[in-house]
């Protein structure tokens, strides 16, 4: 089990490899300069001066090996954008905050989800199953960005219950929470019903009926451990997801996440953020992934971890 | 459920509240963009920068007029190249150190070194040997045409005459603390190493979130800065921002388009509502590079059939100005109205010169790119006028958003029929939108060229009379806007603030906040 | 399941799609479904002939107007119907849905089907490719595909025909071309790894053993024991992918790159509407129950497919 997970997290090496060159040739290769203004563009001296200082007057090849080199002795380079702060400053500033948020918005989607799941299945087609299949659906209908600023209206500015926006206290961390993990909550819901449904069907199921096993051991032993499979397959990416921080989220109640980097650093050409937090954004991923292979191997022994069993 | 909901608000308040001490006045803001960037040697200036380091002179906006800032005197030669500043006395900063005249040459020169790589350093270009330095055929740093005199006197040489100079000084050229910067390289803005000069002082920063400047108690007049902390945090939505001041969590805010009918319609918001001119002009420039724009005849058609009057009053909605000319008013150079300049909107005169263009009613007309860089305002203008244009030409109009910095760059080259743009004053002169944005100096292959317009901008830059240069300012507006048609002004935006009673905000036409002028009442 | 319980019976000569058709009747909500997304299609084929106005055209004097006489659904900061641009909008939302659902679970199924059902050194690969194409964030590829073709190569050398030609057709598909190649190109990855992990799981169960040990072919097996056996949960999580799909819409109109306007994507709509909430709450609140419809009916309608193929919902 040991060797399986050291050869697994081996093999993120050349997973960042591959990634890391597909992202410099992608980035590279799209047009537009990081040191043009949207209102003037600069004049071709103060873009020559600002390319040298950062050493983008190189060959392609060598910024890339440059870039490498300093990567494996743990330094990912300046923010073109914010010359003071490095994206190491970037992602140690920035990623606690998405991650908190991550966690909560993920323990919410799970809470929320997983029984819904449970009990629709449980009463398949009575009015439980439809109404909190009916918040399922409108859980994944409403998008972040309509859903947040209507939380906002209602418990901050009607109510008055919870501060608008901003982050620093656990008020602040409820409205955004909420808004993160209930469209996930919904899709957990919708497939911990279908995947119970399937699941109460086998004959496994029907044996430990007649063993003559309490129906909550059976749902919880037996039914429950199946079923979740599929459910954890889309906890890893969730987890990602989530944890690497979500725009939309952050920017409607201001927290001052990770998210927009990732969009602003493409739209900025901040080639070292872009390269920074896609590389990181495949760590957290990969980590997660193998989280779940091993998760998968402790519900159902059947299955090994590294897909050879 | 009220009793608990009063008694959770009281407790948020006290968490947010609970670090300054009583008595003191605090305001509470928000910024739409990162407070990081604060250097104003190395960087466009922002709220952060402008309000903790002086520069020698500043403008005021309201009286229009350059006032004192560092330098409290200054006098111009008789040829109008050579500038002398005599700088305040007694005044130190924030680490107890002299400000002395060697802190604004080194700031000068920090900005033209080309090693800082500064993207405004174009502005100072001119100043004797700047252009020179900065492309790096000069290695000397002296040689920069700006010199301290004594301890206490700037001198500062031009390469020829220019009026507008020393408004232009309102918003570059800071006093910055060389022995920081030197100890601490780009780390020197930090809190723990920020020395500065001015009314306030960084004391707690937080990526992305929050900023905390304290008055500075050296600031030469401390005793008149009033409010005695500024808590800027980050909000990116101005949605979000509008809603953490209608539950009091900030003390002013910038209205978003969409809640001013709201705001003016509700009783308590009215009342705190504030509408006013800014100094930022939107306009559209035409391709001149390619069919069929480059035909003059078209370029005014489809100004023609432009309803500006419209845009401002349905779609902006906020108290814009629909502009005839490039220059706001307010500015040195603003061409009055009266004067006439300018192509007033008549759908039937551009329907008749498009026909004698070659295009009776739009027929033969290649389809037609309007580009903006993607936004909701600039994306909402652009449907507006996607409309117009194929409502009263019969064009084929379609739209480009197109995101990120390759924006400017591909307008200039040609990439688009018609691409959408916007400038802010950096200080209230015609030269600062002619000759950054229009002259063939700058640059910008697609727009069309003029000889004449260059000529005049050339010669107005330099011009002293103020009666002549305002002559040549509107006659160059008349080629460039009117008989060419090579740029659409299109309006000049508006401030829409609400402000709480208890706060008296100085408003400034200016881009940044000076919160060394505003005052919180008890 | 009640409605399922009377089909104990299985009918003599009925093939397994029949009795799947004959189930699938039965399932009121799954009727209802796919009912509702019939009309749906209809009003986006007829759209010119349903809608009041075209969703073009504005009158700027009427900008924000309240649902009223005129406009029954209101109009936005244009003055353009926003019922038209509902009725055109299910055009965009609709293909969006299919093309990105095909794509994502054809390309899924198979890969992963193949990967889980063959194991081993070829699994072993397929994944190494897979982790490979996951761990890239999907987002930044989309953004840089939108990019990249939107601007154009920034008019560079680099302007083959075929580049031409898909900013071309984006142009033509009001900018949903490129949204839905971007989906596809991203979302059968996860499809992919689901699959394999059920059909590992399955390849496991007794009952693929047997078929195993009774020396079935592969593709029979793969067929009528794995597929049917996997296909439920998939069925519901493509469902699931759909609306994911129109947030994903949405979010790139948020952050400007995504439908051209005037193009009336709901998503656009909903992203455009919502800094208007408080002021102008139809703006947002009808695309969003536009959308919440459509999805009830997907959801609907997987459900019914589900109940309809699953072997052992007896």
């Amino acid at each position: 089990m040991l060797t399986v997970v050291v050869r697994r997290v081996l093999s993120l090496v050349p997973v960042l490899f591959v990634i890391s060159v597909v992202t410099f040739v992608l980035m590279t290769a799209v047009p537009g300069s990081p040191f043009s203004t949207e209102d003037k563009p600069l004049p071709p001296q103060i873009q020559a001066n600002l390319e040298a200082y950062y050493d983008l007057d190189r060959p392609l090849f060598e910024q890339y090996l440059t870039y490498m080199g300093n990567v494996l002795r743990g330094d990912l380079g300046p923010s073109y954008m914010q010359r003071n702060r490095s994206v190491n400053d970037i992602i140690a500033a920035h990623l606690p905050v998405s991650a908190v948020l991550g966690v909560l918005g993920l323990a919410v989607a799970v809470l929320v989800g997983l029984p819904m799941g449970i009990v629709s299945a449980l009463r398949p087609n009575t009015w439980i199953d439809h109404l909190a299949m009916f918040f399922a659906v409108a859980g994944v209908s409403v998008p972040a960005m309509t859903l947040g600023p209507l939380l906002i209206w209602f418990f901050a500015l009607e109510l008055g219950w919870l501060p608008v926006a901003r982050w620093g206290t656990w008020q602040q961390a409820v409205l955004p929470a909420i808004t993160l993990g209930i469209g996930h909550a919904a899709v957990i819901a919708r497939l911990t019903r279908a995947s119970m449904l399937q699941v109460v069907h086998e004959d496994f199921i029907r044996t430990a009926r007649a063993k003559g096993l309490p129906e909550s051991r059976v749902v919880v032993k037996h039914a429950l451990r199946n079923a979740l499979i599929p459910v954890v397959t889309i906890l890893g990416p969730l987890f990602a997801a989530l944890v690497t921080g979500s725009l939309v989220v952050e920017q409607i109640f201001a927290v001052p996440g990770l998210g927009r980097y990732f969009v602003d650093s493409v739209s900025g050409r901040d080639y070292p953020v872009i390269m920074g937090t896609t590389l990181l954004f495949a760590t957290v991923l990969v980590v997660a992934n193998l989280v779940v292979d091993i998760t998968y191997a402790v519900i159902d022994p059947r299955i090994g971890i590294g897909g050879d069993a | 459920m009220r009793i608990r909901a009063r008694w959770l608000t009281a407790l948020t308040a006290a968490l947010v509240l609970a670090a300054p001490i009583m008595a003191q006045t605090t305001l509470n803001v928000s910024l739409n963009q990162d407070p990081f960037i604060i250097d104003p040697t190395t960087n466009w200036l922002y709220d952060v920068s402008a309000n903790q380091f002086v520069t020698l002179v500043g403008y005021d906006f309201t009286a229009g007029a350059v006032i004192p800032a560092g330098a409290e005197s200054w006098t111009v030669s008789d040829d109008g190249t050579t500038y002398t500043f005599t700088l305040r006395e007694g005044w130190t900063w924030s680490d107890g150190t002299p400000v002395t005249a060697d802190d604004y040459v080194y700031s000068f020169q920090r900005i033209v070194d080309p090693a800082t790589a500064a993207p405004m350093a174009y502005r100072l270009y001119v100043i004797e040997g700047a252009q020179a330095i900065n492309q790096g055929e000069v290695a000397d740093l002296t040689t920069l045409g700006v010199r301290a005199l004594d301890e206490r006197t700037v001198q500062i040489d031009l390469i020829a005459p220019a009026s507008w100079f020393l408004s232009s000084l309102g918003s570059i050229g800071h006093a910055v603390p060389r022995w920081a910067i030197e100890a601490h390289g780009d780390q020197w803005t930090l809190p723990e190493n920020i020395v500065v000069n001015g009314p306030y002082k960084l004391t707690q920063l937080e990526p992305e979130n929050l900023a905390v400047l304290e008055k500075n108690p050296t600031y030469f007049a401390a005793d008149d800065v009033q409010i005695d902390v500024v808590n800027l945090y980050v909000v990116p939505q101005e949605s979000t921002a509008m809603a953490l001041y209608e539950n009091g969590e900030i003390d002013t805010v910038d209205v978003p388009a969409s809640d001013l009918e709201r705001v003016r319609n509700a009783p308590e918001l009215s009342a705190e509502y504030y509408n006013g001119p800014r100094f930022v002009l939107y306009y559209y420039n035409f391709n001149a590079l390619q069919a069929p724009f480059d035909d003059v005849r078209v370029r005014r058609a489809f100004a023609m059939a432009t309803d500006k009057q419209a845009i401002v009053d349905f779609i902006t909605r906020g108290g814009e100005v629909a502009a005839p000319t490039l220059t706001p008013p307010g500015s040195v150079g603003h061409v009055d109205p009266s004067a006439g300049v300018g192509i007033p909107f008549d759908p039937e005169a551009a329907r008749a010169l498009l026909a004698e263009a070659g295009y009776p009613g739009g027929a033969g007309l290649p389809t037609i790119t309007l580009a903006f860089n993607a936004s909701e305002t600039h994306s909402r203008i652009a449907q507006a006028v996607q409309q117009m244009w194929q409502n009263e030409l019969g064009a084929t109009v379609e739209l480009q958003p197109v995101e990120g910095s390759s924006y400017a760059q591909m307008g200039r080259e040609g990439a688009f029929s018609v691409w959408r743009m916007g400038w802010g004053m950096d200080y209230p002169d015609a030269n600062n939108i002619h000759a950054e944005l229009f002259t063939s100096d700058v640059g910008i292959a697609a727009i069309v060229r003029n000889a004449e317009y260059d000529r005049l901008i050339a010669e107005a830059a330099i011009e002293s009379d103020p009666a002549r240069r305002l002559e040549m300012y509107t006659e160059a507006e008349r080629i460039l806007v009117e008989e060419e048609a090579g740029t659409m002004p299109i309006y000049w935006y508006a401030e829409n603030l609400l402000v709480k009673p208890y706060l008296e905000r100085i408003q400034s036409p200016s881009l940044n906040r000076e919160f060394w002028k505003w005052s919180v009442r008890n | 399941m009640s409605g399922a319980v009377a089909m104990t019976t299985p009918e003599f000569g009925a093939s397994p799609a029949q009795r799947a058709w004959r189930r699938w009747r039965r399932n009121r909500a799954a009727v209802f479904g796919a009912t509702t997304l019939i009309v749906l299609i209809l009003m986006a084929l007829f759209a010119p002939w349903i809608a009041p106005y075209g969703f073009a055209d504005g009158d700027i004097y009427a900008t924000y107007a309240a649902p009223g006489e005129r406009f029954w659904l209101g109009a936005d900061f244009l003055g353009r119907d926003l019922l038209s641009r509902i009725i055109y909008g299910t055009r965009i939302s609709l293909s969006v849905a299919f093309l990105g659902a095909f794509f994502a679970l054809s390309i899924g199924l198979t890969y992963g089907v193949i990967s889980g059902y063959y194991g081993g050194r070829l699994d072993n690969l397929m994944m190494r490719v897979v982790d490979i194409l996951y761990a890239f964030p999907s987002l930044l590829f989309i953004i840089l595909l939108m990019v990249t073709f939107k601007t154009g190569f920034g008019g560079s050398a680099v302007d083959h025909p075929l580049l031409a030609w898909v900013r071309v057709v984006d142009q033509q598909m009001g900018g949903m071309f490129l949204i839905v190649v971007g989906i596809s190109l991203t979302s059968w990855v996860a499809i992919a790894r689901l699959t394999r992990g059920m059909t590992l799981s399955l390849r496991h169960s007794d009952y693929v053993q047997a078929a195993v040990a009774l020396g079935a072919r592969d593709a029979r097996i793969l067929a009528r024991h794995v597929v049917p056996g996997i296909f439920g949960p998939l069925i519901i999580r493509v469902t699931l992918l759909i609306p994911q799909f129109i947030a994903t819409e949405a979010f790139l109109s948020f952050i400007g790159i995504g439908a051209t306007p005037p193009t009336p994507s709901w998503g656009m709509m909903i992203a455009e509407g919502f800094t208007s909430m408080r002021s102008y709450p139809h703006l947002a609140l009808y695309p969003g129950l536009a959308l919440a419809i459509v999805m009830l009916a997907f959801n609907f309608l997987g459900d019914g497919l589900r109940d309809a193929f699953d072997p052992h919902a007896r």
